[in-house]
């Protein structure tokens, strides 16, 4: 692109991408959690 | 060139001779390698004839029979495809897929072209955040539907219900899952969720073709950013819109996993499209002709959104 970029446009794009990107962190946040704790939920501990 | 040769000797005779000498050469060498030709393609001919035209046309047999279990089939015409349409149960299986198409395909290409708009201002900057979006492309189907599935748990443990409650709105958290009036929205998020990266790649390869100087000259008269991505980049990146418009369309259409895996069709068949109820008839009510005439109208639906767009974009081939 010419010239730079907008600041907003990075963190726009960036917290799609977060957001998007959570089922994956909570797959893998699950599969090395306890099974116990994992029933409870997922912001329980 | 054929007319051409026939011709009497003229003061044009050598370069009738040599069309004629070309066409024979031609013809030789076409000869020689048509056996070869038909060789490398004969085995995929044969593969696509076992795996695909003989299950499609046995389906379309099928479908004209009354076949019960273990009873012989009994020849009904036309009749699977008039019960359908008078069975209220695939009246409502029609308008579910054609929601669940229309609001899949709108929101996963809506985010992959919006996002792909974006990404293109700082190319570099975001290519982490546009592997994040993609890499929910590469998760199965049937792993989509558990991941949101523990997204969506009724109860305080689902993220969903959980974020809800943590910003003080305790009466908004629901089952998603459960309710016939939100499980086909919740189904449409989960889908859309994981179909999104492939739109957002082709948009992103077609802005990236806009001619540079176009967007320079937009810069040079002090465009700013929005302006650029709604009078430059969407109308320029339509082609690549068009085609992930129709590669998800038709995903959408055929989605069975994702419905199999969180809602099995339900509450109270509210989110039943034309795939799964296929496969209940089939496979759960051994209701194999009916079945068989529910695949085929959607394979209808399927040929009556891919044959044009198939034209459309093959129109120029040679």
């Amino acid at each position: 692109m010419i010239g730079r970029a907008p600041r907003w446009v990075v963190f726009t794009v960036g917290a799609i991408a977060f957001i998007w990107i959570i089922p994956i962190i909570g797959v893998i946040v699950t599969s090395v959690r306890p099974t116990e704790d994992t029933i409870l939920g997922a912001l329980t501990t | 060139v054929g007319k051409a040769a026939t011709t009497e000797p003229t003061s044009q005779g050598l370069l009738v001779r040599d069309d004629r000498r070309k066409s024979v050469v031609a013809r030789g060498r076409w000869l020689k390698e048509a056996p070869v030709a038909w060789i490398l393609i004969v085995p995929v001919l044969i593969l696509f004839g076992i795996a695909v035209v003989f299950p499609l046309f046995d389906t379309i047999r099928l479908s004209f029979f009354d076949i019960k279990g273990m009873a012989p089939p009994k020849y009904v015409g036309f009749g699977n495809y008039v019960k359908l349409f008078v069975d209220p149960a695939f009246r409502r299986t029609l308008t579910t897929t054609l929601v669940f198409t229309i609001g899949t395909t709108v929101i996963a290409v809506g985010v992959g072209w919006v996002v792909a708009m974006l990404c293109a201002f700082a190319p570099r900057r975001t290519l982490p955040f546009r592997v994040m979006i993609f890499s929910a492309f590469g998760i199965s189907e049937a792993v989509t539907g558990y991941m949101w599935i523990s997204m969506l748990r009724p109860d305080s443990g689902g993220l969903v219900n959980s974020v809800i409650r943590l910003f003080g709105l305790p009466d908004f958290a629901q089952p998603w899952l459960g309710d016939p009036n939100t499980a086909l929205w919740a189904l449409i998020v989960a889908a859309s969720w994981g179909a999104a990266g492939l739109p957002l790649m082709l948009c992103f390869a077609s802005v990236q073709s806009i001619p540079r100087s176009i967007l320079e000259a937009a810069y040079m008269d002090g465009a700013r950013p929005a302006s650029i991505m709604r009078h430059i980049m969407a109308p320029l990146s339509l082609p690549g819109v068009r085609v992930a418009t129709f590669i998800t369309l038709l995903n959408a259409l055929r989605a069975f996993d994702v419905i199999y895996v969180l809602t099995g069709g339900g509450p109270v068949r509210s989110t039943e499209t034309v795939g799964y109820f296929m496969y209940r008839e089939s496979m759960t009510q051994f209701k194999l002709g009916y079945g068989a005439a529910a695949t085929v109208i959607l394979l209808i639906a399927v040929l009556i959104v891919s044959v044009p767009a198939i034209i459309q974009r093959t129109a120029g081939a040679k």
